[in-house]
């Protein structure tokens, strides 16, 4: 129970890392739009793309538990570094599903430590 | 029940009259009105309902370019539309004309002059657009009662039947007039017809563009001609310059839009610097109408009055775009006054019958030059009411741009000679605040004519004027490609080229601390400050940069009767409605690129319509378009 809750978690910051993802993909394609072909939105196409990766191998894959802890200091640095270029990019929608990510990666935590403190 | 329907019905066949005979309000010149106003007595749109705004129609006129499709130059769009004769004109940078349906936007006819797509006097194509005339007494059936006028960067003027779309035989060569047959120095460049004449009863009043940064001597002077609205023939010339100095100078042109008493029937002109720009030290002649207004007669040319804003100009403050024609009532007294916005940061308030000063100029001693052989001029008129848009000294080198290039600002910052406003031009380079780019652009300001209130955008720029000798120019150009040497410049024919570039550190940040650009607006019966607010926003790779830097701005403001100004001219691609009483943003859209062109709006069929040409200007961002997009309330 503990690590599903732990699991799901990683799963909505990949979720939401996901569709980040697909939303700085049509920013930077959209013709004339307002951030399109910004080297900005790269920056957030990149770091959506890593908390992706980084959260589909926190949720499908097994490391190391100093390993884990590495990459959970590593989402939220990614999550808080986007949310704050998606503020200064006025990407808003970004920004709420940066939100979620975070809720996600909380969720994720507070699973991790129940489970760490109980075994 | 049946009162209630009865009344119902009454009520909409009374709207419904009304909405039938409801006059249309045009926008028939580049700026509104010959008075150059920029106001509209529309009144369906508000401060309340603006927010309401939708896009109502939009076109791409395929006329763009940023260096691709075969195309050598990129584009700038700055053409108002204009609304008369129940049509939307509008000119493109590739000098086509567009015919729209007003409420739709559909294309009713394309013009096409088939025009060299070259930049031959500008750093890329541009055009400002169209002009109209029509006829006082209309003979039916016969073409061209109503003409469209657009020029173009080979100095050629076409004139269009406004219905039909096709060239107007009888003016001029099979609707064309060649205005360089009329330039004093025909080997050296056309004289670019950008701007659209300006048109009163059957004359046009027609300007050039060149380049007057490049050469020194002998560059075509600037003269203003007047033509037969009908048949292109000639009426007049006004000689900017006296015949002795047309062998050391040249230009003095007036290449932005004029303004026209309708009244008295005088034509004031906005008279740019003379050649070469940066240095005067060959031309020490008296050149009185030089960065000047000049008010004319419009049907003789004759000098009615003119007074010079900066004497022997070598920091190209060319007098850049029509004043402002409005009567200001002040100590019970109504006084027929322009207003003339300048890139030198200044506004002047003059009476508009004899040129003397509402509110006080003052010759005022300023830093001289260090360089042999310059005659620069000791003084310098100066104006603190209204408050001028650009203060006396510059804010100082940005810490943010200093912290990311490692200190360059600093340290380019030291090299500098910096004297405050109207530093000359040096050997070290000099700093100018506020540079050729402004100050306020060739838009001008606005004005609410009931009420006085003079409205105006203006930017805050660094540039760095490096006048270098000839043999140091020849060893920093030659044999370097056009986009190394873009910012050099070689006023042939005197002994000093020029660097004029941007005061921006190696990562294109600007060195001089923020704001950019504000949004101003004064009232004129005390020449008091009502509001100063930066104005637009600047985006950094995509990142918006915080709303209080405001943006560099080109283009200009439109007022409308309900207390709306209406405005793109921002870096940031977007248009925005402001309330005029308190300068609060109310509304605001992304277009495809920057809005650098002069709104216009309309009624037509009992609603109002905003419309923006949003092409973007290179000098602001690379971000190029073709749009024309109206804006409307939902149905």
């Amino acid at each position: 129970m503990q690590d599903r809750r732990s699991l799901n978690g990683a799963r909505l910051i990949a979720a939401a890392a996901a569709i980040g993802f697909i939303i700085c993909l049509i920013d930077y394609f959209t013709p004339h739009g307002t951030i399109a072909h910004q080297w900005g939105t790269l920056l957030v196409l990149v770091s959506t793309a890593l908390m992706l990766g980084a959260a589909c191998w926190i949720a499908f894959g097994s490391m190391p538990r100093g390993l884990l802890v590495l990459f959970e200091v590593l989402i939220i640095l990614d999550i808080l570094g986007t949310a704050v270029c998606a503020y200064f990019l006025e990407a808003p929608i970004l920004l709420v599903f940066m939100a979620v990510a975070l809720v996600g990666w909380i969720w994720h935590l507070a699973g991790n430590s129940q489970r760490i403190s109980a075994s | 029940m049946l009162k209630a329907t009865f009344l119902g019905l009454a009520a909409a066949i009374a709207f419904g009259a009304v909405g039938a005979s409801a006059q249309n309000q045009i926008w028939d010149t580049f700026n509104g009105d010959l008075m150059a106003q920029k106001y509209s007595s529309a009144s369906q749109i508000t401060p309340q309902n603006v927010k309401n705004l939708k896009i109502a129609w939009q076109i791409h006129t395929g006329d763009h370019s940023a260096k691709q499709f075969g195309v050598p130059a990129e584009t700038y769009s700055e053409a108002t539309p204009i609304f008369v004769n129940n049509t939307v004109y509008i000119g493109t940078p590739f000098y086509r004309i567009f015919a729209l349906q007003p409420d739709t936007g559909k294309v009713k006819w394309i013009f096409d002059p088939h025009e060299a797509r070259k930049a031959l006097t500008q750093p890329g194509m541009k055009s400002r657009g169209v002009a109209y005339w029509q006829s006082a007494n209309p003979q039916p059936g016969k073409p061209c009662q109503k003409i469209v006028y657009i020029g173009s960067m080979t100095a050629r003027l076409y004139a269009v039947d406004a219905d039909s779309g096709k060239a107007c035989t009888g003016f001029a060569q099979n609707g064309v007039l060649d205005i360089d047959q009329w330039n004093t120095a025909k080997n050296t460049w056309p004289m670019s017809i950008l701007q659209p004449p300006t048109v009163y009863k059957n004359t046009l009043i027609i300007g050039w563009a060149g380049k007057d940064w490049a050469l020194g001597k002998r560059a075509p002077a600037g003269n203003v001609f007047g033509v037969d609205a009908r048949t292109g023939q000639l009426k007049w010339t006004f000689n900017v310059l006296p015949p002795e100095a047309v062998k050391t100078s040249g230009t003095a042109n007036v290449w932005a839009s004029m303004s026209v008493d309708p009244k008295t029937g005088i034509v004031y002109l906005p008279v740019s610097s003379p050649s070469p720009n940066f240095w005067g030290g060959n031309r020490k002649e008296k050149l009185p109408y030089a960065t000047s207004i000049t008010a004319l007669d419009s049907q003789t040319g004759k000098v009615i009055w003119s007074r010079q804003l900066v004497h022997h100009d070598i920091w190209d403050y060319d007098t850049n775009s029509a004043p402002v024609l409005v009567d200001i009532r002040k100590g019970g007294k109504t006084i027929p006054a322009l207003v003339q916005s300048t890139k030198q940061g200044f506004l002047f308030v003059l009476n508009r019958m004899t040129g003397a000063p509402i509110y006080p100029i003052t010759e005022k001693p300023v830093p001289r030059s260090d360089i042999p052989g310059e005659a620069d001029s000791p003084t310098q008129p100066f104006v603190y009411t209204p408050q001028p848009v650009v203060p006396e000294k510059w804010n100082g080198v940005s810490w943010i741009s200093d912290l990311a290039s490692g200190g360059q600002c600093t340290r380019m910052f030291k090299t500098l000679r910096y004297d405050g406003r109207f530093t000359p031009p040096s050997l070290q380079g000099s700093l100018e605040y506020p540079p050729t780019i402004g100050g306020v652009e060739w838009g001008g300001g606005a004005v609410d004519p009931a009420q006085g209130i003079y409205v105006v955008n203006n930017s805050y720029t660094a540039q760095i004027y490096q006048l270098l000798s000839r043999k140091d120019y020849e060893a920093k150009t030659k044999g370097k490609s056009q986009e190394e040497t873009q910012d050099y410049f070689p006023q042939s024919g005197t002994s000093y080229g020029v660097y004029v570039h941007n005061f921006f550190n190696w990562l294109g940040m600007p060195c001089w601390a923020p704001p950019y650009g504000s949004l101003s607006a004064y009232d004129l019966k005390t020449g008091k400050l009502l509001w100063k607010k930066p104005f637009g926003e600047v985006q950094w790779w995509g990142f918006y940069m915080p709303k209080s830097w405001g943006s560099v701005t080109i283009g200009a403001p439109i007022i409308t009767k309900t207390g709306l100004i209406f405005i793109g001219a921002s870096m940031d691609s977007r248009v925005r409605a402001v309330d005029l009483k308190t300068g609060k943003v109310l509304w605001k859209a992304n277009v495809d690129a920057p809005s650098v062109a002069i709104p216009a709006t309309y009624t037509y069929k009992g609603k109002q319509y905003v419309v923006f040409s949003a092409g973007g200007n290179p000098l602001l961002t690379p971000k190029i378009s073709d749009q024309v997009v109206a804006f409307a309330l939902p149905s």
